[in-house]
């Protein structure tokens, strides 16, 4: 599909005019606090052009409706050149001028607002929409104190202004549907339909491996979408249980019933001091972790779980475990009194676990401390010890 | 032994994580290493039925054993990152054994690598005295964590476990408390604050 390409002529209105430039994903905010990955914020943070501040300067409002109300001082300020910030409302009004004239291609207006995800203390960006479809407009941008006696600075290249085309129909019509799923079935599923026949939605899919086929083909008890997938990735979600455990068996279930054609499991993270979960299901894995986490971000975000497999798993081919005691010589058990065996099922074992949990494993540790008796011992075909792993 | 040892278990798990990730990074052979002061602790199966306790199945120092020896003059392709546990009565036991396992073993063989410390703590582990406090086994892991030789050291465990009390929080009987000292201490090593 071709990318539809919009141009933004600007005119500099002096030479004063600030400097332009793509908006950028990163937001320094945002890393520190580890959160830059899980607010979905980043895609926004690169949308449209920002408007960088030419030089540095301070402003002050001391409460008043007045013009005069406002203090500000540049850092430089060049003669007989507009200053590109001033106070011309009143209201605790601040107004910066881009210093240019700007008009995108025809049909596209211009929204007007503050740098993406990028709050500021003491002042407040007004968002404005400049009808640019048809000539080209002077553009400047409005902030708002939010209180009085705060001196807000500006540094020189620090973004004061985002700049957003968009076609000027795009919101002049649009309606909201609340589907409740019972109340029209077919047409929930229409919809649901339509989305994962997304070309973004196809992309991403194919990004990870899977192929699409054409065939609409009805077949019973499996929904087109999942006959046409081909070569799904495996899908892993994270669910954060917390106090709600009533809700959990709930999206346990819901999850199961995703005809999701690929391999795809559960990973129920449950830091709730009060209680232990576990559930049998293959496709569900329950970690109990000893403490609440303090914030979503750092459970998330925070977690490095080494995994030790003592035993075989019963999901590759090991026993089932006759009592809680995981340490029952015949629970799960590898062990064979004929070596030979003993060494194919130990491969079969790294080849079942590798397979997996390819992709999500740092690095792997086989075995544990061998030169100890208790740990390895093939002469009497205690073989001890175990896999041993971290997941990072 | 060690022949055994690489036969029956390296081999055969080693060339089944390859098989499906030919770039998988096994690191090993999590060798049990004594105090580093070298008393006869760490002995292996082959003492176990034999009663032979030369340094070939005992360790006593690095560079007398045969185990480390063995892993690194024959097998050093197995293990790209060198790795030994160790719970010495203090962070210099630590250090020795690291400082032995490089000096003594490593560079005599040409076989210089990373070495990480997959498990430690303090006081030696199964002793059942005990006798450290919550501060001083904090002060032994600061003092490790900022003199160590080593590329990666792993505190062992999160809780307690056994007759001694060396987890970061406590076990589950105890609700996994945090220690008042060691918990808050370590996520200052980690985290800086």
């Amino acid at each position: 599909m071709d990318k539809i390409r919009i141009n933004i002529k600007a005119y500099p209105l002096n030479g004063n005019a600030a400097t332009l430039q793509p908006a950028s994903r990163e937001r320094a905010w945002l890393d520190e606090n580890g959160h830059a990955a899980h607010l979905g914020c980043d895609i926004a943070n690169g949308q449209g052009w920002n408007v960088l501040c030419p030089c540095a300067f301070e402003a002050t409002w001391n409460g008043g409706p007045n013009i005069e109300d406002i203090k500000i001082r540049v850092d430089k300020l060049e003669k007989g050149i507009p200053a590109f910030v001033q106070s011309q409302l009143g209201g605790g009004i601040l107004t910066l001028h881009t210093g240019y004239q700007i008009k995108p291609d025809a049909g596209y207006r211009l929204w007007i607002r503050g740098p993406i995800n990028e709050p500021k203390d003491g002042i407040s960006p007004l968002e404005s929409i400049a009808d640019t479809s048809i000539l080209p407009c002077t553009i400047s941008i409005n902030w708002k104190f939010t209180r009085p006696h705060q001196a807000v600075r500006f540094e020189a290249g620090e973004a004061f202004c985002a700049l957003l085309p968009f076609p000027k129909q795009d919101f002049d019509n649009v309606g909201v549907d609340v589907m409740q799923i019972g109340e029209d079935v077919e047409r929930y599923q229409q919809n649901l339909q339509e989305m994962t026949d997304s070309a973004v939605f196809h992309h991403l899919l194919r990004r990870m491996g899977a192929t699409i086929a054409d065939s609409r083909e009805l077949l019973p008890n499996i929904s087109i979408w999942a006959h046409r997938l081909h070569n799904p990735p495996a899908v892993s979600c994270i669910c954060p249980a917390s106090e709600r455990i009533d809700l959990l068996e709930e999206a346990i279930y819901g999850f199961l019933q995703q005809d999701y054609p690929g391999e795809k499991e559960l990973i129920v993270l449950n830091d709730w001091e009060g209680q232990t979960l576990a559930c049998d299901h293959p496709n569900v894995y329950v970690v109990n972790l000893p403490r609440r986490f303090h914030s979503m971000g750092e459970k998330f975000t925070g977690i490095s779980i080494g995994i030790r497999f003592y035993k075989h798993p019963t999901w590759a081919g090991g026993q089932t475990c006759p009592s809680t005691n995981i340490f029952a010589d015949s629970c799960g058990a590898i062990m064979s009194d004929h070596m030979t065996i003993f060494q194919n099922n130990l491969y079969d074992l790294a080849h079942n676990l590798a397979t997996r949990y390819n992709g999500k494993v740092a690095f792997w540790i086989i075995w544990n401390e061998p030169n100890l008796a208790n740990e390895f011992s093939p002469q009497d075909s205690n073989l001890g010890g175990g896999f041993d792993w971290r997941v990072h | 032994m060690t022949g055994e040892y690489i036969d029956l278990v390296q081999t055969p798990a080693h060339s089944g994580l390859l098989a499906v990730i030919p770039s998988a990074l096994t690191v090993g052979p999590e060798l049990y290493t004594p105090n580093g002061g070298g008393q006869v602790e760490t002995c292996d199966y082959w003492h176990e039925v034999t009663g032979d306790s030369s340094p070939a199945h005992c360790m006593w120092r690095y560079g007398t054993g045969e185990w480390e020896d063995a892993m690194l003059r024959y097998f050093s392709n197995d293990f790209p990152i060198f790795t030994i546990h160790n719970y010495s009565d203090t962070d210099s036991g630590s250090r020795t054994a690291v400082a032995d396992l490089w000096n003594n073993v490593m560079v005599p063989l040409g076989k210089q690598r990373q070495i990480w410390v997959t498990e430690f703590n303090f006081p030696g582990k199964g002793d059942g005295t005990c006798s450290l406090s919550e501060q001083t086994i904090l002060n032994y892991t600061t003092s490790l964590y900022n003199l160590m030789a080593n590329q990666r050291a792993f505190y062992f465990a999160l809780e307690d476990g056994g007759s001694c009390g060396d987890g970061l929080v406590r076990s589950k009987a105890f609700n996994w408390a945090e220690k008042s000292t060691l918990y808050p201490g370590f996520v200052h090593i980690v985290t800086g604050h």
